[in-house]
């Protein structure tokens, strides 16, 4: 049985049989009814919407994979918007952003948060000092205490992370 | 863009060492021509460069000053959330929340707990007691009522039903909580006591006044003391984490954090009014205060001072 085959009575059964156990499971993760009960429904919206073609074998398993997903990426948001705001109000002179731009920015982050997800801490620091910084290699070497060449094997590590993430 | 352009890893690699060699310094007439020399080859190292202007043109919209120590410190914050995560998925940690069962031979009995020690209090009926911190109680089962007198501290009761339909009853110096379900907190200290309820209701009958009672639903705590009780407001989420070992913040002031931390430490925990501002989120091992001490220096601008291993003081880093 593939999703995109799937009638409304079909659906509706899928939904029932596998809605309560994914509940609790996001409970448990979440420790928060209100937030599990909204991922639950993410997790069934975002299984239609990928039009799986395939049959699903497994559905448990591959439930609670999407599942596991979208906590991660709501922690994410959670982590990045507090950060963003703490960095906004740490700012000496108070910056007016309008809500597009601040939603724009966020949403920005996010991309770029998940782009770095798999680089080293080391990595990361280096790649942040000259990207967004605009830090020369030469003041990075300076600031890390290693060589030039040290710095640019760790930016083309990142870089090239990066650009195997974004897509085509 | 067609898909025998796509490029391979190699490919990105290259794309990523042109990148960066032309950013590093002036390049010279002669790696321009070489630049564009590689550029010209193939349709996938023009695919592969057009993603590396795309790339600049994302990190272009991020202001520097705050996209900065945002990426940093969002994925230190993560870091935490996840051990929070980790942590949670253990119900009950070794050696912690000792277990303990006594059938019901005396009729009541005293327990108590140390600065910072949890344990668990299996009763007669079934129910379940969990003692915070620094606490003492007397569990008296008499054949009318089923009654635990909290003389201070913290207990999380579970009820179970009670076969003689005998009442359950948190007695405080500050009045009584008469449980209408299953699950509730009671914490108490010279000043007054807080109730909170994490599953059905409870009844609260102030010392002061027999006919003044309060009811408490689900999510709600109030506080009172023997002459009045505050108006109910909303349990946080992980509010009963202690009982698994773990004290909870999200978003929570550092000041306020500090205050529920010192409860499960011995001697001087103290936070420096100037960073008493901070927020704080994640999980905090509760078995070890140091550590979760050692946790916020690292994810805050703040610095421990110990002037004793039991005096220590949250001040700015600077």
């Amino acid at each position: 049985m593939t999703i995109s085959d799937l009638s409304q009575a079909d659906l509706h059964q899928f939904y029932t049989r596998h809605h309560g156990w994914l509940f609790q499971f996001l409970r448990r993760k979440l420790g928060d009814a209100e937030q599990a009960a909204d991922l639950a429904q993410d997790t069934f919206i975002r299984l239609l919407n990928t039009g799986q073609r395939a049959e699903i074998r497994e559905p448990r398993a591959y439930l609670s994979t999407i599942a596991r997903g979208l906590v991660a990426d709501m922690f994410r948001r959670r982590a990045l918007e507090q950060a963003y705001l703490d960095a906004l109000e740490a700012r000496p002179e108070p910056l007016a952003v309008s809500p597009e731009q601040r939603l724009l920015v966020l949403e920005t982050l996010i991309a770029v948060d998940r782009m770095l997800d798999g680089l080293g801490p080391r990595t990361r620091a280096i790649f942040l000092m000259a990207q967004l910084e605009g830090a020369s290699y030469v003041a990075i070497a300076e600031r890390q205490q290693v060589s030039v060449t040290t710095i640019k094997k760790h930016m083309v590590r990142a870089m090239t992370h990066c650009l195997a993430l974004l897509d085509d | 863009m067609s898909v025998a352009a796509k490029p391979g890893h190699a490919v990105l690699q290259a794309a990523a060492e042109w990148y960066v060699q032309l950013q590093a310094e002036q390049p010279t007439a002669q790696q321009l021509q070489r630049f564009e020399a590689w550029l010209h080859a193939d349709a996938s190292h023009r695919h592969a460069w057009s993603k590396v202007q795309r790339l600049e043109q994302q990190f272009g919209l991020l202001p520097a000053d705050i996209a900065v120590p945002a990426l940093q410190n969002a994925q230190a914050r993560r870091r935490t959330v996840l051990k929070m995560v980790a942590l949670l998925a253990i119900t009950a940690p070794a050696g912690w929340g000792a277990y303990e069962y006594r059938p019901w031979r005396p009729l009541t009995a005293r327990y108590s707990t140390a600065t910072g020690e949890i344990k668990q209090v299996r009763l007669a009926d079934g129910g379940i007691l969990f003692l915070n911190t620094a606490t003492s109680l007397d569990i008296d089962y008499g054949p009318q009522q089923r009654i635990v007198q909290l003389h201070e501290g913290e207990v999380l009761v579970e009820t179970a039903a009670d076969a003689a339909d005998r009442p359950f009853i948190v007695h405080t110096r500050h009045g009584a909580i008469r449980e209408l379900g299953t699950r509730f907190t009671v914490r108490t200290d010279r000043h007054g006591t807080q109730a909170a309820v994490l599953e059905h209701a409870v009844k609260i009958t102030l010392a002061g006044s027999d006919s003044e009672s309060v009811l408490l639903q689900a999510g709600q705590q109030a506080r009172f003391n023997a002459a009045e009780a505050s108006a109910p407001w909303p349990l946080h989420p992980h509010q009963d984490a202690w009982i698994r070992g773990v004290l909870v913040a999200d978003d929570q002031p550092l000041g306020e954090f500090i205050a529920q931390l010192a409860r499960y430490r011995p001697g001087l925990l103290r936070c420096d009014p100037e960073v008493a501002d901070f927020r704080v989120s994640g999980a905090f091992r509760l078995q070890d205060t140091d550590e979760a001490l050692h946790n916020l220096a690292a994810a805050l601008p703040v610095r421990l001072v110990y002037r004793t291993r039991y005096w220590v003081t949250v001040m700015p880093r600077r």
